[in-house]
Formats: C-alpha cells, structure tokens, sequence
C-alpha cells in the first residue's frame, strides 16, 4: 500500500533510549558501541547521576562520535524541557552538517523513568517532527536484577517498557538462576526478546533499527506466557497480559474499551501494542501506545486462509488484569 | 514548494466563505486545506481534478440542505473530497483511513503518535 507518512517516519533521525539499573552495564555497553566500527555516527545524551561518565577520552580518539553530556540531574523530574532543548541543539548542528551525524543513544540514569523521555518524542511537536524513537532498550544485570526488582519499582518500570531486553552478567549465575530471571522478566514484559550480553559486547544489528515504536513490526509474545498461570515466588507491581481471540472483535467497541481503560489508568498502562481483526474489513489493524498517547494504522492484508487472530499485549502497573480481560472479551464481534 | 504555481492554484479555485474575516474556524481546517494545495502542487492530482472531485461533495451538501437537512460544513466537505481524492489516487485507502481513526478516536487528536 502506497502511505505517505512512513516515507517521512524514515526521514527521521531515529533515537534509542538506553536504561537499566545502577551498574547493569549500561556505560560499558554504550563505550562499545561508540568504538565498533559500524559506520553510523551516533551522538550521546548522557544524563550522569551518580554513575561513571563516558569515557570522554576513548571517545575523541575515535573521532566519529559526538559526544553532549547532560548534568542536570534526573531526566524524568527535571529535565524534560533540558532533553527538548538539547536535542533542538543538536538537531541545529545536523541541519548546518548533516553528516554530524545518524543517530540518537539517551543514556538515562540507573533511576529513571523511561516513560517521560519517551514521551517528550510525542508530546513535543519540533521533537516528533525531526525525530522518532527507534526503541527502548534495558540492560538488566542478571546477577543483582532479582533484588533490584524486588526493591526498587524504577526497575520493573524499565524492564516494562524495553522493546528489548539486554542480559549482562549471565556467565556470574548459573543457568537455574537464569532460567527463574527470565521468567520472571517474561511476566513483567511479554513482548520483549531478551539477548545476552557480554561485557558490554553484543552486535550492533541488536541495538540499532529495533522498530520498537514502529506499527510494522511484529507483535511478539513470548512463547509460554500464554500458558502459564498466575502463581509464582514474585508478585511484582508491573505486570504484562495478553488478549487473544480467533474470533473478530468489534471497531467501536475496542475503540470504548481502550477510552475508558486510558481515562482510568493512563498512568499505569505503560506500553500496550496490538494486532487485530476488526469485522467487516480486510487489513488487520495495528495499534500501540505509550500511556495516553497512541497510534494505529491498517496493516497488511488478511491472507486466504489464514489464521486471523488478534492478539493485544499490555504492560502496566497493578492494572486490573481480570476485569480488563473481561470487557476485551465483550469486544468480540457478535 | 514552488510558491508561484501554488500560487497559482490558489486563485484558481480558492473557495470563497461567508465572513471574509474567518477563512478557517478551526486549526483541522487549515491543515485539510493546505494538503489538497500541497499534494496538487506536487502533481499527485491536477487542480481541475480536484475541483470536479470537490464539486461533488459542495452539490450533495447543497442537495441536503435543500431538502431541508443539516449539510456538511464547507470543511467538512473539503474533507471528505480530500480523503476521496486521495484514496482514488492510491495515496491512501479506506482501511488505512479507518484504522488511523480508531486512535484518534480513543485519545484526541493532541495525543495521536506521529
């Protein structure tokens, strides 16, 4: 299908929001990425707090980075309207050098929110018309990731939010430890691949061009998590679900579903993305979104024969995941 | 864009409203407007197609309101001639109109993600 806005989308200079927690290996992953010699001109937004800087020297020698630190503290309480204005400074810069560079990594703090950052790529327009987010990616330490999860809900926010889940310090447990860590990681966010890394060594093709806000990229559930049921050692505040039906569900009343859910609980519906069969038309339709802010387009044509099945996944906070169940089941075409 | 041609097509057919002080009521009117001249000017239709494409929408307005109905506003109209316009271009289809709208349904047009 001819479309003209994703021509513009692919104009725009993509951004990767880097988060994990204190000492996750978030600083080792990004001094590696700026050294592989992958051809892509990245500029770093740093937001140091309480952590070791980028190693600024490293950097210089290599020539091809820009490097702007941020030393305002934390992004998600201060320093939104900083984000805005540095990435208008830098978008400045490409438009008299385009080749200042490709793309944007914001390394945030150990506790922040990943939300907010993302939101400022929405909710600004001079923002969201220049750039647009490629992914949220969350180094997770799977040696400390178990208490850090159990103690601090910045942590669970940012493995509820990732498009991708990075796992450093795999070799420091054993498998056991790593199997429970990844179910539990699956539960907190089902949508997330999860891919090891080492030392801060990974591909590059792992971190760049994940589509994680694209409406085009496939809806991904972990393979299980359907299955599994509800009883398990941690009860962790963030939560995902998944809706699935084989029957079509009805436009208007997944549209008053997903108006009253948003009016409720915005604040805690942290990501959610769906593909679904509407009744009556061809193309399924595909929708995301972040908070109260969302997006939807037609998607690709249903094939002859095929399974149409509509799948939608929520990640959130305490939602009320029986009750939302419930109401999804009404939508169902009658 | 090429201000003489858009210009140009301006003069055209630049449609004429009741107060002359108010050429759009609200910011969605504009916007609407300024697609149908910038899609025009880049070729993706000619302007006579528009105005025949448009004209349609103005005589089935004029038809209700004659049979004593409430028309469409003249954007409303507008609108709906664009989105024909375009679909019958191949620019855009009814499914991909229909499935934006349902976002915009749920959250407002101030919260839609671009």
């Amino acid at each position: 299908m001819t479309t003209l806005a994703p021509v513009a989308a692919s104009r725009k200079v993509p951004v990767t929001i880097l988060t994990g927690f204190l000492g996750a290996g978030k600083t080792t992953l990004l001094n590696r990425i700026l050294r592989e010699r992958h051809g892509e001109r990245i500029a770093v937004i740093e937001n140091e707090f309480g952590e070791q800087g980028i190693d600024n020297d490293l950097i210089i020698d290599s020539g091809a980075e820009q490097i702007v630190e941020m030393n305002n503290g934390c992004i998600c309480c201060t320093v939104r309207g900083d984000l805005v204005r540095i990435l208008g400074e830098l978008r400045q810069r490409r438009e008299s050098k385009p080749e200042a560079f490709d793309r944007v990594i914001i390394e945030t703090t150990g506790l922040a929110d990943p939300g907010p950052v993302a939101q400022t790529f929405f909710i600004d327009e001079d923002i969201s018309a220049y750039y647009a987010i490629d992914a949220i990616l969350t180094v997770v330490d799977a040696k400390h990731a178990s208490e850090q999860l159990d103690a601090f809900h910045e942590a669970q926010e940012q493995v509820g939010f990732a498009d991708r889940i990075l796992l450093s310090k795999t070799d420091l447990v054993s498998s056991d430890e790593l199997t429970d860590l990844r179910a539990r990681l699956v539960r907190i966010n089902a949508r997330a691949p999860m891919k090891p890394v080492h030392f801060g060594e990974t591909p590059i093709a792992d971190i760049i061009n994940v589509g994680g806000f694209s409406l085009d990229s496939i809806l991904e559930i972990e393979p299980g998590f359907l299955d599994e049921e509800d009883h398990h050692e941690h009860n962790d505040d963030v939560k995902s679900f998944a809706f699935t039906s084989s029957r079509p569900l009805d436009a208007a009343r997944l549209q008053a579903f997903f108006r009253d859910t948003i009016a409720e609980h915005a604040r805690d519906l942290m990501r959610y993305k769906g593909v679904v069969e509407f009744a009556g038309f061809d193309h399924s339709v595909v929708f995301q979104g972040v908070h109260m802010m969302m997006a939807s387009d037609a998607g690709r044509i249903w094939s002859e024969g095929e399974v149409r099945e509509s799948r939608l996944v929520f990640i959130g906070r305490n939602l009320p995941k029986d009750a939302l169940l419930a109401r999804l089941e009404r939508c169902v075409a009658s | 864009m090429d201000s003489n041609s858009s210009s140009r097509l301006l003069c055209k057919s630049l449609p004429v409203r009741d107060d002359p002080n108010v050429a759009f009521a609200e910011p969605w009117e504009a916007k609407a407007f300024a697609i149908v001249v910038k899609l025009a000017d880049a070729g993706r239709f000619t302007w006579q197609e528009w105005v025949e494409c448009f004209s349609k929408e103005v005589a089935a307005a004029t038809a209700v309101e004659a049979a004593g109905g409430v028309p469409k506003t003249y954007y409303e109209q507008w609108l709906d001639a664009a989105e024909r316009m375009m679909t019958e271009k191949g620019l855009t289809s009814k499914e991909q109109i229909a499935a934006r709208r349902f976002a915009l349904g749920v959250t407002g047009v101030a919260h839609v993600l671009k």
